[in-house]
């Protein structure tokens, strides 16, 4: 981390956490596959059950990165920057007038980033690790179709949602569309962002 | 949500309402020049006319004595064939307001919806709203096939119906719904000619009629938010699982209400089917859900 000036440190940790992310996710994906395959390791299961150990975990990935990517030149850093300047644009200039005036350190900003982020892939990883996970075939999945006061069920990219009491979705139906389905092109078809299913109670994940 | 918003939505809506009353009463009051009409019946079922014939507080009389000079209907006007399609004509150089009801027909040229013989011609719905499209000070499309397309462009679409915002290369003041409610013409007409163009959304509806969902001002949303939903057509609770399309259309309905204010869909126990959503009715299937 020394390596870079105190004005890119901020953008390169952004990157840092992005990569953190997705190898999380990875991991997560690879844990899903195993225990598909049956092989579940059940100490790692128990283990990132436990949030103390689960925050371990996560920690142990972060230096892991930390380790693979701070090795990265100054120069790639930069490039890889440039795109998220422009993004975090005004956000960053905020941060540089409060550094200002109380003369924080960048190691603040750093570990508060890292640990909302960190809360956040915890609350991830709880969809996988903390709810009681089902597991829907797609013949399963068909039974949730919101006839006749029955709870209606949908899956997008994998995951799968209660949409019993999703106010657009008026007896498991949406604009021509039934719930009980795979739906994540007729998702991806209508909405930008899937912000919007934050808030829908998850229920499992397709086998 | 809580209760705080809901009154909220419930008195921005009783504000509305009181609205219209002041606008409508203002047209008379200010003893505005009465402004020529166009009423254009296209591809659909003449609800929208008769909806208009059936308002109460105003009535169609109030609203043809006080607000416009209707010059052409070619459902009611009095006038027949060439005397009735001159008339027309003759409007199309003055100042006037087109109203559309219906969706147009594209096939064959608009061969599908003949609307008048002149000079010894056939003239199709598509031809007349274009001639009066392009004259005309505003143009309001009435109901919803005008407005999107509707039940006349329905899945399979035969006869090619596309909505007048689709037909013509101008803006178009959409006031959807099927039929469409009187007060929302008649509203509109009032906005229009006091203030002029009126505050409209990104589907160009006036926001004083089509500015909250139903859903929000719903009599029932309490059982929604308590989760008591009815079993079957009939019950008095919410009809959130029977398919009720209230949280995906934006109208007044819940303050207005139908036949003069006397009841609605919600208030008869049967579910909304979203007849002023742009979707309908392909999109709003299954009305019941069963």
């Amino acid at each position: 981390m020394e390596t870079f000036s105190n004005n890119d440190a901020f953008f390169y940790n952004k990157i840092l956490i992005n990569k953190l992310r997705r190898t999380i996710l990875d991991e997560i994906n690879n844990i899903h596959t195993l225990k598909k395959l049956g092989t579940l390791n059940k100490k790692f299961y128990i283990m990132v059950r436990e949030e103390k150990l689960n925050m371990n975990y996560m920690q142990n990935i972060y230096k892991n990165i930390c380790s693979r990517y701070f090795q990265c030149t100054n120069d790639e850093i930069i490039d890889e920057c440039k795109p998220m300047k422009a993004a975090f644009n005004y956000k960053y200039s905020l941060i540089q007038k409060y550094r200002d005036i109380f003369h924080i350190t960048n190691n603040f900003y750093i570990n508060m980033i890292i640990n909302s982020e960190l809360r956040q892939l915890s609350s991830l990883c709880q969809i996988y690790f903390e709810r009681n996970i089902k597991e829907f075939t797609l013949d399963e999945l068909s039974k949730y179709d919101g006839s006749i006061g029955k709870p209606a069920y949908a899956a997008v990219s994998g995951i799968v949602y209660d949409i019993s009491r999703v106010p657009a979705w008026g007896g498991g139906t949406h604009f021509g569309l039934i719930a009980g389905r795979d739906l994540t092109a007729e998702f991806k078809k209508c909405h930008d962002s899937s912000a919007i299913l934050d808030n829908i109670p998850k229920v499992g994940v397709l086998a | 949500m809580t209760l705080l918003k809901e009154d909220l939505y419930m008195s921005y809506n009783d504000k509305t309402s009181s609205k219209v009353k002041e606008l409508i009463s203002d047209v008379k009051r200010l003893e505005k020049p009465k402004i020529n009409a166009i009423w254009l019946e296209e591809a659909g079922c003449s609800g929208n006319i008769i909806s208009l014939l059936d308002a109460s507080s105003p009535d169609v009389i109030y609203f043809l004595n006080n607000m416009v000079n209707l010059t052409y209907n070619n459902s009611i006007m009095a006038k027949e064939g060439e005397k009735a399609f001159d008339s027309f004509l003759k409007t199309l150089s003055t100042d006037f307001i087109l109203f559309v009801e219906g969706a147009i027909s594209t096939r064959e040229n608009g061969r599908y919806c003949t609307i008048a013989a002149h000079e010894g011609r056939e003239i199709t719905g598509l031809e007349a709203v274009k001639m009066a499209g392009e004259k005309a000070k505003y143009v309001i499309a009435v109901g919803t096939c005008a407005s999107f397309g509707g039940i006349s462009a329905a899945s399979p679409n035969e006869t090619y119906d596309i909505s007048v915002s689709q037909a013509l290369q101008r803006e178009v003041i959409n006031t959807p719904g099927c039929p469409c409610n009187p007060e929302w013409v008649i509203g509109t007409t009032a906005s229009i000619i006091l203030n002029g163009r009126p505050e409209l959304d990104s589907l160009n509806r006036p926001l004083l009629f089509y500015g909250t969902k139903i859903h929000d001002t719903c009599p029932r949303r309490i059982y929604f938010e308590k989760g008591i939903f009815a079993k079957s057509l009939g019950e008095k609770t919410c009809m959130f699982k029977l398919g009720c399309r209230g949280p995906v259309t934006y109208t007044n309905c819940p303050i207005v209400k139908w036949n003069g204010g006397v009841n609605w869909p919600i208030g008869s126990n049967t579910p909304c089917i979203g007849c002023a959503n742009n979707r309908f009715p392909d999109g709003m299937e299954p009305f019941v859900r069963t």
